[in-house]
């Protein structure tokens, strides 16, 4: 006969609350946002890191108009990554600046962004009609859209936008359209290969 | 337990630990799954960041890889004492769990000790496999279970060891709820809805708070528990989407993929060097068939037996090792000969019980003749898995027959 069974139940049960509430205040407190809102036009892609880190963000959404991968992960690790041309995303990752990503793919570029070697699916978004799980080599949640389907995002994201693939107005009408606030808009003024 | 009885442990524990020890810091260098292992341990406990290092398995394993790096410095002995302590402790649990099966301690030692010169068993234990720690954690609840009498600080901590098992890999779901169902039956305790409760606030609760408690860091990244359910979907999804195509080319283990021919086929994969005309140096993984094939049939007549006996402690060996080893078989991802490390202490106790009882039928040397041969085979083994320089010319039909990735210095 088990003794003392209403004890350890309730015990069970408050360690269960105590480490969901404990791993629940960890992020919240380590999500950062900026005190205001601004529009940044950056001349290479690695500039908007330091806009991020000079308004000391972390632990953040990033809206993502730009091409896919932008972030190839490493197979052979050679330590930190450094910040390159082409590693802003991967870096903001490693330096917890971003946590999840809705990487945005023009409506009419959809159906060929799902054929492409890169694009590998882990499973279509429900309630989203062109939306996508993205597998990447770090797990960070990486959803693909469309601007038709992209949802209203709760939370205040951080956006880049690289203007040499999407137009910056309609980019940020979109963003208004759907109800999605942001503190760091940074626009990137050329078309990054 | 008994002082002699004691004494047979620690000597259990001594030979397992030797075995696995023994010239440890060769290689000097991260060698294979290390290269990742080692600094994703430092990353996570950093950034909370899996990489380099698959993000799809649960994290506990980065936790403890850290804490042995603190423990004894960035070298080979701080990336290996984890498995190396774990994998002796797991030969002694698979002495306790045979024990408690059999109730004997004939059959026990040779359980244990199968699992202590398993060469697999032996060569995982080296390097930084999650199969040995996670199994360990695994046993060590199995055996805290069986031992419990209604004991409820026996039970929860077998159900925190169950916790670790599951926040170091996801191979223990199905048994982890089978020894739950099994607590519940026992006595009819489905039928007190406070007993009920409390079996199910131990056995579930406890586990689920460790395992959600070994992504402390990754929350640190500014994670909320919504995304944390998503990220678990998500890592379920992407182990189901992998192929052999999904894998470094390079990666020893591809050429078997399947868990269906581990019992019944013989599987060397690893790699080795030839040194001169005559010796060489390997790091094999195999399946040691000899032994290994012996599973299936001692799994039969041990399933058998608990009918007729009308015992579930003896029915437990075939019901943990087929409750993990449908896991292997059912999943559409390739399984490789290492994820049959957890399957071992089960497979091994079987074997033991078997022997056992058909040396107390025929003729009591038959144990000793079985203990003796499998030991000696075992052991000739041992180089193989352990990087030693051997001759060739005794493991040439080992070799000829093997996929391991042989070269020429």
């Amino acid at each position: 006969m088990y003794r003392h069974k209403t004890a350890c139940s309730l015990a069970a049960t408050a360690f269960l609350a105590t480490v969901v509430a404990a791993v629940v205040h960890h992020g919240t407190v380590n999500r950062s946002f900026a005190p205001g809102k601004e529009t940044v036009s950056v001349a290479a892609p690695e500039q908007a890191y330091d806009v991020w880190r000079q308004k000391q963000v972390k632990g953040r959404t990033l809206v993502l108009f730009d091409r896919y991968p932008h972030m190839r992960g490493r197979f052979n690790y050679q330590g930190e990554p450094q910040l390159q041309t082409s590693n802003l995303v991967e870096f903001s990752i490693f330096k917890n600046v971003i946590r999840k990503i809705y990487f945005i793919v023009p409506d009419d570029a959809w159906e060929d962004f799902l054929h492409e070697k890169t694009t590998k699916q882990v499973k279509p978004i429900p309630g989203l009609t062109r939306g996508i799980s993205l597998y990447n080599l770090n797990g960070l949640p990486m959803v693909a859209t469309t601007p038709s389907s992209l949802p209203h995002i709760p939370e205040q994201v951080l956006v880049y936008i690289n203007a040499g693939v999407f137009d910056a107005r309609q980019a940020q009408e979109l963003l208004t359209r759907k109800a999605i606030d942001s503190d760091i808009t940074v626009i990137f003024q050329g078309n990054r290969k | 337990m008994k002082r002699n009885e004691i004494i047979l442990v620690c000597l259990l524990f001594l030979v397992a630990f030797g075995l696995r020890f023994y010239d440890i810091s060769y290689p000097n260098f991260r060698w294979g799954d290390e290269m990742a292992h080692v600094p994703a341990g430092t990353n996570y406990w950093l950034n909370g960041q899996f990489e380099p290092d698959n993000w799809e398995h649960p994290p506990l394993r980065h936790i403890i890889m850290y804490g042995f790096l603190q423990l004894f410095g960035d070298n080979p002995y701080g990336w290996r004492m984890r498995n190396i302590l774990f994998g002796a402790v797991a030969a002694v649990l698979t002495y306790l769990f045979a024990r408690e099966v059999s109730g004997t301690k004939k059959a026990a030692l040779l359980a244990g000790l199968l699992l202590a010169t398993d060469p697999l068993h032996i060569v995982m234990s080296r390097y930084t496999f999650e199969e040995i720690y996670g199994g360990a954690f695994f046993l060590s609840a199995i055996v805290l279970y069986q031992r419990h009498r209604e004991r409820s600080s026996w039970l929860m901590a077998s159900a925190f060891f169950m916790g670790c098992a599951l926040a170091t890999k996801w191979y223990y779901v199905p048994c982890w709820l089978l020894v739950y169902l099994l607590i519940l039956r026992k006595n009819g305790h489905y039928r007190s809805v406070g007993t009920a409760f409390f079996i199910t606030a131990t056995y579930i609760f406890i586990p689920l708070s460790v395992f959600i408690g070994s992504y402390y860091f990754w929350f640190g990244r500014g994670y909320s528990f919504g995304e944390f359910l998503q990220f678990i979907q998500d890592a379920y999804y992407s182990l189901q989407t992998y192929r052999p195509e999904s894998y470094n080319p390079d990666m020893v283990f591809l050429s078997h993929s399947s868990a269906l021919e581990w019992f019944i086929r013989s599987v060397t994969v690893g790699q080795g060097t030839f040194i001169g005309a005559d010796r060489g140096e390997f790091i094999l993984y195999m399946n040691n068939l000899p032994i290994w094939i012996l599973t299936f049939p001692a799994l039969i007549f041990l399933a058998a037996l608990a009918l007729r006996r009308r015992s579930l402690e003896l029915a437990l060996p075939v019901l943990l090792f087929f409750g993990t080893y449908a896991l292997f078989i059912g999943v559409k991802r390739p399984t490789f000969i290492y994820s049959a490390a957890p399957l071992l202490p089960f497979a091994f106790t079987a074997i033991a019980c078997s022997v056992w009882e058909l040396a107390q039928k025929c003729h009591a040397r038959l144990y000793h003749l079985a203990l003796a041969t499998m030991l000696a085979w075992n052991l000739y083994l041992y180089p193989l898995a352990t990087a030693k320089k051997v001759p060739v010319a005794p493991y040439r039909y080992l070799l000829d027959n093997s996929d391991a990735k042989l070269f020429r210095q």
